[in-house]
């Protein structure tokens, strides 16, 4: 029995205060099947830290790394696979999709290292990445790297902004959405923020024909740090922030933008989420931008939300749930933790399906499809 | 129901392997693994169990706003209710830290109380209701804000020291605040009805999916991730009462608690259970339903886990330990919180009790993770 059909139709009085408007896609509520698209993630397990593409049960193949991955990237066109290594590292690394082998494994340019994240362009050619400018104090740089040439680093673009995240191209093809986590570290020491009181987070598109900063927008308050995104194909902006003052911070932790317009918060009517950590991870849109996941492994919850009308549709608990990716041949959200599960999220559906668990693996942060 | 019970007992592979080395099967020898055992023991006897009450105690009291209504001048009536709202604030305690099932589903959770409420949104909102001329019944209060629901909305009608006195039950408006009042118990039973009704066996059974993991369940896929979530329940509960229960509202630094100098800062109006003075209450149920959760009460529980399956015997004392101290040092402090949060002579108790806190909280995040060999959180940890 469905939980949620039963908890309601246990009390005749009681209903939904969130209910779905839209019914269940009938294709996809036929789909049954623990089937899933090859997903690309890094991991940690007793063996250590890796990379590599997960299908079905197992890994198809995996490469040991010498530290935590964070975010990836398939090149279909290339049929390769790129690793971002997590702030600090400098490796980027680029594996064969078929064999897994590794082809490239790249290093930042003396002076940088990675923040996580990167994105193509829209023909394939260039590889961009959120970057620190280490010897420029901390300040966020974009790297442009070509991967028609080994991936040969052409140089960077100013974002303008410290800590410049995840990033992701506009529908138009010609323009960069780039989060900034406003969030100051220096290799030479770690991870400890340097700027805890001067944070300037907020939301940065590049023109990329120019390589200019067309339009920035402020986060609502200077300890949000906004630092996962995702683009509906209309060009809707949803980004996810980390609080980084006193918790809970009762600030709006998903925001929805347009270009030119201001950031608006999703609407979660009044706190029914029970947030103590205010911390988003992955922020992901369905094909159609009509539905968007976000995952809080902090509150171990998943939040299912309406695009259209820039609400939230569902909840759904589930403990250290970090990655989070659309996938269209089963249309399905695919979730990971650090448990070792991997489920999926049908909107409409009350339940998370389990697609595969494996016990001691710690799925990091992000997911991508290999399609 | 014992044959079906037996049955799915008898699949598990840990049966099996016992049925074919021993040669002959009994039964009654057949148990399942010590971690299952832990998981069936401590949802029986200290989760089903407190949901039931929870149940029991929110229908007394929907029964009782409406038997105080017949009379709304009774004096005794108006005690009793009172009473009745302090048994199901009691027992929600009980539930309030539970991080997994049908409390997580829908944020059920802030049906049962509205805290803490920073704007106070709950006086403005349910006197709006108040002042409204539609009539108040269970489903107004259901598709009404969660603001308006379950035990915050009760308390402010049943002990706010201007709205929730006996007087304004009768003259003008009296009855409307009656209304209310029954419709709110009323949704209070349903929601708590709805959540004992899916633990229950004969019921949702979700006690099942607790307890029968493996790879068909999705939540569950095996006993060490339904340990975790028992974890995360013992170390959340007891941040919650540390951090927001009694840190903040009591102006108590987290870390160098002694050390603070000056006149703390104190924030009386977060207190849980400000307007009833129940606060010291709460947080004392919270730490023995902790505690109970520990122990599976009586039966098999984490405590034997670790002793019996981890040999942690002396990590499993101590933490039996750390809990009895803070709720004895909980139980010495004299007076209501609200009553006492600035009164200097009274800073010392408070102190006491935070530090038994403290030394908890550290063996639960700390220690009893790598004993049962489950993580607090990979991603949570340490994200990016």
């Amino acid at each position: 029995m469905q939980r949620r059909q039963f908890l309601f139709g246990s009390g005749a009085l009681l209903c939904a205060p969130l209910a779905l408007t839209a019914a269940p896609n009938s294709r996809a509520a036929e789909l049954q099947s623990q089937d899933f698209s090859p997903l690309l993630s890094a991991a940690t397990d007793d063996s250590g830290n890796r990379i590599g593409v997960w299908q079905k049960d197992g890994w198809q193949y995996s490469q040991a790394i010498s530290h935590r991955g964070h975010d990836s990237v398939y090149h279909r066109q290339r049929k390769e696979l790129l690793f971002f290594s997590r702030r600090p590292g400098r490796e980027l690394y680029v594996l064969g999709a078929d064999s897994g082998t590794l082809l490239h494994n790249i290093s930042s340019e003396d002076g940088y290292h990675y923040y996580g994240h990167g994105c193509l362009s829209y023909d394939g050619r260039y590889l961009y990445t959120t970057e620190n400018n280490i010897a420029k104090d901390g300040a966020g740089a974009i790297g442009i790297y070509d991967c028609e040439n080994d991936y040969r680093c052409l140089g960077h673009m100013d974002c303008e902004g410290i800590g410049p995240h995840d990033l992701a191209l506009m529908p138009d093809g010609n323009t960069l959405v780039i989060a900034i986590g406003g969030i100051k570290t220096l290799p030479s020491s770690g991870r400890t923020t340097l700027n805890a009181d001067t944070l300037a987070p907020g939301l940065h598109y590049i023109d990329l024909p120019t390589q200019r900063v067309v339009e920035k927008v402020a986060a609502p308050h200077y300890q949000l740090s906004l630092r996962h995104l995702d683009v509906s194909p209309d060009g809707s902006v949803l980004v996810g922030a980390q609080f980084q003052g006193h918790l809970p911070s009762d600030q709006a932790l998903v925001y929805f933008h347009r270009r030119g317009e201001t950031l608006t918060a999703m609407n979660t009517e009044e706190l029914p989420l029970h947030f103590k950590r205010d911390y988003i991870a992955s922020v992901c849109i369905d094909d159609h931008g009509k539905w968007a996941v976000t995952s809080c492994p902090r509150d171990n919850l998943v939040c299912l939300w309406d695009m259209q009308t820039q609400s939230l549709s569902q909840v759904w608990m589930l403990r250290d749930c970090a990655g989070a990716v659309y996938d269209a041949a089963y249309q399905q959200f695919i979730l990971s933790n650090g448990d070792g599960q991997l489920l999926g999220l049908i909107p409409g559906k009350s339940k998370l399906k389990q697609l595969a668990y494996s016990a001691g693996t710690h799925w990091d942060n992000h997911l991508t499809l290999r399609v | 129901m014992i044959l079906a019970a037996m049955k799915s007992l008898l699949s598990t592979p840990y049966c099996r392997a016992f049925i074919i080395g021993s040669g002959f099967v009994t039964l009654a020898a057949c148990s399942p693994p010590p971690s299952t055992k832990v998981l069936i023991d401590t949802g029986t006897h200290s989760i089903v169990s407190s949901y039931l009450a929870f149940n029991s105690v929110s229908q007394t009291l929907a029964d009782s706003a409406v038997s105080y209504c017949n009379t709304p001048g009774d004096s005794a009536q108006f005690e009793a209710i009172r009473t009745h709202w302090k048994d199901a604030a009691t027992q929600w305690a009980t539930v309030q830290n539970i991080q997994f099932g049908p409390l997580m589903v829908d944020n059920q959770a802030w049906k049962i109380q509205f805290w803490p409420d920073k704007k106070n949104l709950i006086a403005r909102k349910v006197e709006t209701l108040l002042k409204g001329e539609d009539a108040i019944t269970p489903q107004r209060v259901d598709d009404s804000s969660v603001v308006v629901q379950g035990l915050s909305s009760l308390e402010y009608l049943l002990f706010d020291s201007k709205a929730g006195t006996q007087q304004r039950y009768s003259g003008d408006g009296g009855q409307r605040r009656c209304e209310l009042l029954i419709a709110v118990s009323g949704h209070l039973q349903n929601v708590a009805n709805g959540l004992y009704e899916n633990w229950r066996a004969d019921g949702g059974n979700y006690l099942a999916t607790f307890s029968k993991t493996g790879g068909k369940n999705p939540e569950f896929p095996d006993d060490n991730v339904a340990i975790s979530y028992l974890l995360d329940t013992l170390v959340s509960g007891v941040e919650l009462v540390k951090r927001d229960k009694f840190e903040r509202p009591l102006g108590i630094s987290s870390t160098n608690a002694d050390a603070q100098t000056g006149a703390p800062q104190t924030q009386v109006y977060q207190l849980e259970w400000w307007r009833s003075q129940y606060s010291k209450e709460a947080i004392i149920t919270n730490l023995n339903a902790l505690k109970n959760i520990f122990n599976a009460n009586e039966a098999y529980g984490i405590d034997d886990y670790l002793r019996e399956t981890k040999q942690q015997g002396e990590l499993s004392d101590n933490i039996n330990n750390g809990f009895k101290r803070s709720i004895v040092a909980a139980t010495a402090i004299d007076g209501s919180l609200f009553s006492i949060a600035n009164k200097p002579e009274s800073r010392q108790a408070l102190l006491d009790f935070h530090s038994e806190l403290s030394k908890l909280l550290a063996l639960l995040r700390n220690d009893l993770p790598t004993a049962l060999g489950v993580s607090l959180g990979f991603n949570s940890k340490d994200g990016d």
